[in-house]
């Protein structure tokens, strides 16, 4: 499942403006909301230090930060139906293009935003389980919220899947329903990209980190200021990108899944594909030599 | 006199044939599947035999040719059970090794030493 995940993102590179798409989207989305908010609040320190806000202002600001999360929610469920749409119908050697999938995640938009609200919803609880209860509020909202994640793992799948409108209710079921078919393969592969996108943050992290240390170091305040503020900036473009890379191989490893539950049949893992794509005459003459 | 000129022009000879049965092993492999589907120990068998055993290649090359080949789909396989013994692979010439065979050989061997004057250079035994 996952090699079939990589060729397909080496075929079809244009999968990763997807995420990058939703990235900028959110930041779009955010970037105003939080001025709004900025510029709301009474920034005003009194005289104990604290910085003061209107109290009535915090309670008005609820739905204000609860409709954030929504659109945010709705962008990233979005997102992911784009993807595993356009993966999907390669696995099922359907033609395939990415407007195509935009088109049919956009007819779905309703079940979609469904289950955003519902995901979005779930979510902020177990936020706020895990803040207000003491001690087990952080072990439950972590259990529910790992179950919740394997639970709805195949639930975008399934709404696309389906030729009429499905509840995020109805889809969780077809999701677990899903699960229980493929539980060992779904889970390692998951974990799998989960595990390598982990250690390369980790090792980029400790990269960073190092340089950052070095300069601290080696460099007067000047030249320090000159010279970390461009690898910052390339640790965190890094950073982005590859999140990129991982949060697409995911979704598509979900969708492989999601086929190999439904039809049985492992998807191909396009190899022929991705080597015809990428002969040259060189390793062509490496070949017969 | 004669002695030398002639173990000096086999020793050229020897040293072109060695260069030139080299590349050979691809075009010999594949005509053998084309003939039909064999396993590594029949395609030994057949170079060595069409080629008078002048292109004699041992069976580990024709495997690592093979796996080679199987790679870019030129040549498939399938598991056949042994009359004595453990299955063994019988490879054969898929669609795409077929045309890339067939074009290479119509391109550098028929259009070129099938020439009819060529040919008849070929088969002269002196120069003009």
């Amino acid at each position: 499942m996952t090699k079939s995940s990589w060729n397909v993102l080496l075929l079809d590179k244009k999968l990763l403006l997807v995420p990058l798409l939703a990235f900028l989207a959110s930041l779009a989305v955010f970037i105003p909301y939080f001025g709004i908010i900025f510029l709301s609040y009474d920034m005003a320190p009194s005289g104990d230090g604290s910085h003061e806000s209107g109290g009535i202002l915090e309670y008005l600001m609820i739905p204000f930060w609860l409709s954030l999360y929504l659109v945010l929610g709705f962008i990233s469920t979005f997102s992911t139906a784009v993807v595993i749409d356009n993966a999907l119908k390669r696995f099922a050697g359907q033609p395939h293009s990415l407007k195509g999938s935009f088109r049919a995640a956009w007819a779905k938009k309703g079940s979609l935003a469904a289950f955003s609200v519902l995901s979005t919803t779930i979510g902020l609880v177990l936020g706020f389980i895990e803040e207000r209860i003491p001690f087990g509020g952080k072990v439950v909202a972590w259990l529910v919220s790992a179950s919740w994640t394997i639970a709805t793992l195949f639930a975008i799948p399934a709404i696309l899947h389906s030729k009429e409108y499905i509840g995020p209710f109805d889809a969780t079921k077809q999701s677990i329903a899903t699960i229980k078919k493929v539980w060992g393969e779904g889970v390692v592969s998951q974990l799998a990209i989960s595990l390598i996108a982990g250690i390369t943050m980790i090792t980029l992290g400790f990269a960073y980190f190092a340089v950052f240390v070095g300069s601290l170091i080696a460099l007067d305040p000047l030249h320090y200021t000159y010279a970390i503020m461009p690898v910052t900036t390339l640790f965190f473009a890094v950073l982005i990108g590859l999140s990129i890379i991982f949060n697409t191989l995911i979704m598509i490893a979900r969708a492989a899944l999601y086929h190999f539950a439904v039809t049985g049949e492992a998807p191909s893992t396009f190899d022929s594909e991705l080597l015809r794509s990428t002969m040259t005459p060189k390793k062509a003459r490496k070949l017969f030599s | 006199m004669k002695d030398n000129r002639q173990s000096f022009e086999q020793t050229l000879l020897q040293g072109w044939e060695d260069v030139y049965r080299k590349s050979q092993l691809t075009l010999w492999l594949l005509l053998s599947l084309k003939e039909g589907p064999k396993h590594v120990a029949q395609i030994k068998s057949f170079i060595g035999d069409a080629t008078n055993g002048l292109v004699a290649s041992d069976e580990q090359s024709i495997y690592r040719a093979l796996r080679r080949y199987h790679k870019v789909e030129l040549v498939g396989y399938k598991e056949v059970p042994g009359s004595s013994g453990p299955a063994r692979k019988e490879y054969y010439l898929t669609d795409v090794g077929l045309r890339v065979l067939n074009s290479f050989v119509k391109r550098n061997i028929i259009d070129t030493l099938f020439r009819p004057d060529i040919q008849v250079l070929i088969y002269k035994d002196k120069t003009k």
